[in-house]
């Protein structure tokens, strides 16, 4: 059972896929940690809550011979990273972090590490996947995720309070954590006036830089400490809003010119549209807050919805997490750079299509974003989508419409392949058209399409 | 040793989580304090109005 890429750091245990699923090998060496958390109440009382992933163990699957059990975790179906969510996304996932520290403490137990990759999204909650992450505590010494969970957790939301709230995107840069000396060079000066700021970055910045090589005395930690730290950075990051600023995409359907009749007849064919196809999942690209991606809410369809506008996504994260919707994923992507794959050996976190399996994509709206503003040809975006999904769900916006001019008013036009017949042309080459439809209340047209067979 | 902590905390980890443990545990103890003293004079303002109410 060959390990996967990014699973090589923690002697306890791996995770490897067989079959299509992703299992959990536990080495010998952990087998009394892990022992300790199964019968202490530690995992009955984390999974009941939702903190920690439940798993069933697999005793009939080959193991290493260093390998003491295998476990069957609940199976994520979407993996995303810090760099791909918004603000409250990431205060949510280093409140997930330290609840489960916390909850450890009273069984007897430590979190051992606390990076941002060990949390995922499921049913809209941040969850901790890494069920090895616990090992024993001793009162007598100090938080040994203490650094990494301020660079992972700590620097991105404080950078993007205090300075722009784009700034988790410094973690595709420094997947490991953002340095605290790169973290303390960003802040504005009004940051040091807040104690916790100041503590957790600055004065630790300047102790690291500060200590030699040599250790000093002996010193003793004490639990009452340990808690002091814990729910003291639980209650600072819990406090932290996001730095206030607007973007494009605010408000997007309230104040534009869109019509309502538009928003309605669309919102009537896209459903129709779905209704003749078959799909378990959709990636909604451009989803702006939702309006489409909310059409599923609450129903067996996994939706991901992603936009670069980290306004939409954070305000779609907030509706879904008020509302108990649990089905959709929003997440941040700049489609004209998604995610790329990082880490050692350009292996250990995937690019963002490779971990979407999606079979149906919704393009809406989209399209004159991309050729118009980025100036990205038809055939490349067709030639995206096909290698997303079977089905695609896509608008034409003709250059007649009022928000193609909006984009065309201050350039010259150099767009002479883009309109209707030019993009039918090309959709046909690597795509059937099953259905097509222009609006009757916008220079739209709305196609449904089907893969071609390679 | 324990070989399964396999991160670095850092050479000055423990320093600084006494440092910050001191600072936030004297922060509290002082709100804390700060706390009951308002608490006492409300109740007892409370209490006045009340008995002059009735």
């Amino acid at each position: 059972m060959q390990a996967l890429a990014s699973s090589y750091k923690d002697p306890s245990g791996y995770i490897f896929q067989h079959e299509q699923e992703v299992y959990r090998a536990v080495n010998k060496i952990y087998l009394p940690q892990y022992e300790k958390l199964m019968n202490s109440g530690l995992y009955t009382e984390l999974t009941k809550e939702g903190l920690l992933i439940s798993h069933q163990e697999e005793p009939k699957l080959p193991k290493a011979a260093d390998v003491e059990k295998i476990l069957k975790p609940v199976q994520i179906p979407l993996i995303s990273y810090a760099y791909e969510w918004s603000f409250s996304m990431l205060q949510d996932a280093a409140l997930c972090t330290l609840q489960n520290a916390l909850k450890g403490i009273s069984f007897g137990m430590i979190l051992k590490d606390a990076n941002t990759f060990n949390i995922q999204f499921y049913q809209g909650k941040p969850i901790l996947i890494d069920t090895l992450s616990f090992d024993f505590y001793h009162e007598e010494e100090s938080w040994v995720a203490y650094r990494q969970f301020c660079e992972c957790f700590v620097a991105p939301l404080v950078l993007m309070k205090y300075c722009n709230p784009s700034l988790n995107k410094l973690l595709i840069a420094y997947p490991n954590g953002i340095p605290l000396t790169v973290c303390k060079s960003m802040l504005p000066l009004k940051a040091k006036w807040n104690l916790h700021v100041y503590l957790h970055v600055f004065l630790q910045s300047k102790v690291q830089q500060s200590s030699n090589s040599a250790p000093a005395r002996k010193q003793v930690f004490t639990k009452q400490k340990m808690l002091t730290l814990l729910n003291g950075l639980y209650s600072f990051v819990k406090n932290l809003k996001p730095a206030a600023d607007k973007t494009t995409w605010d408000n997007y359907y309230e104040e534009t010119i869109l019509s309502k009749e538009y928003l309605q007849e669309k919102k009537a064919l896209v459903s129709k549209y779905l209704k003749q196809i078959p799909f378990g999942t959709l990636l909604d690209l451009g989803a702006n807050e939702g309006e489409f991606s909310l059409l599923f809410k609450n129903t067996d369809k996994q939706i991901i919805s992603v936009d670069e506008d980290r306004h939409c996504i954070e305000k779609l994260y907030l509706t879904c997490k008020t509302n108990k919707i649990s089905n959709v994923q929003p997440l941040i992507l700049d489609l004209t750079a998604p995610s790329a794959a990082i880490g050692w050996n350009n292996a250990e976190r995937d690019t963002f299509f490779k971990r979407i399996k999606p079979d149906v994509t919704l393009a809406l709206a989209l399209i004159h974003h991309l050729c118009i503003a980025h100036n990205i040809s038809i055939p490349q975006i067709i030639s995206l989508l096909h290698s997303i999904s079977e089905f695609v769900i896509i608008e034409f916006v003709d250059k007649s419409d009022p928000k193609v001019m909006h984009l065309l008013a201050n350039r010259i036009d150099i767009f002479e392949h883009y309109h209707l017949d030019g993009f039918r042309q090309v959709a046909l080459q690597k795509f059937d058209i099953i259905a097509e439809q222009s609006f009757s209340t916008a220079s739209r047209t709305l196609f449904l399409l089907k893969r071609k067979a390679d | 040793m324990n070989y399964l902590l396999y991160i670095d905390p850092g050479s000055s980890s423990m320093i600084i989580q006494m440092i910050v443990a001191g600072a936030l545990g004297a922060v509290f103890f002082f709100k804390n304090g700060w706390y009951k003293i308002k608490s006492f004079f409300t109740r007892q303002d409370k209490k006045e109005e009340s008995e002059t109410e009735s």
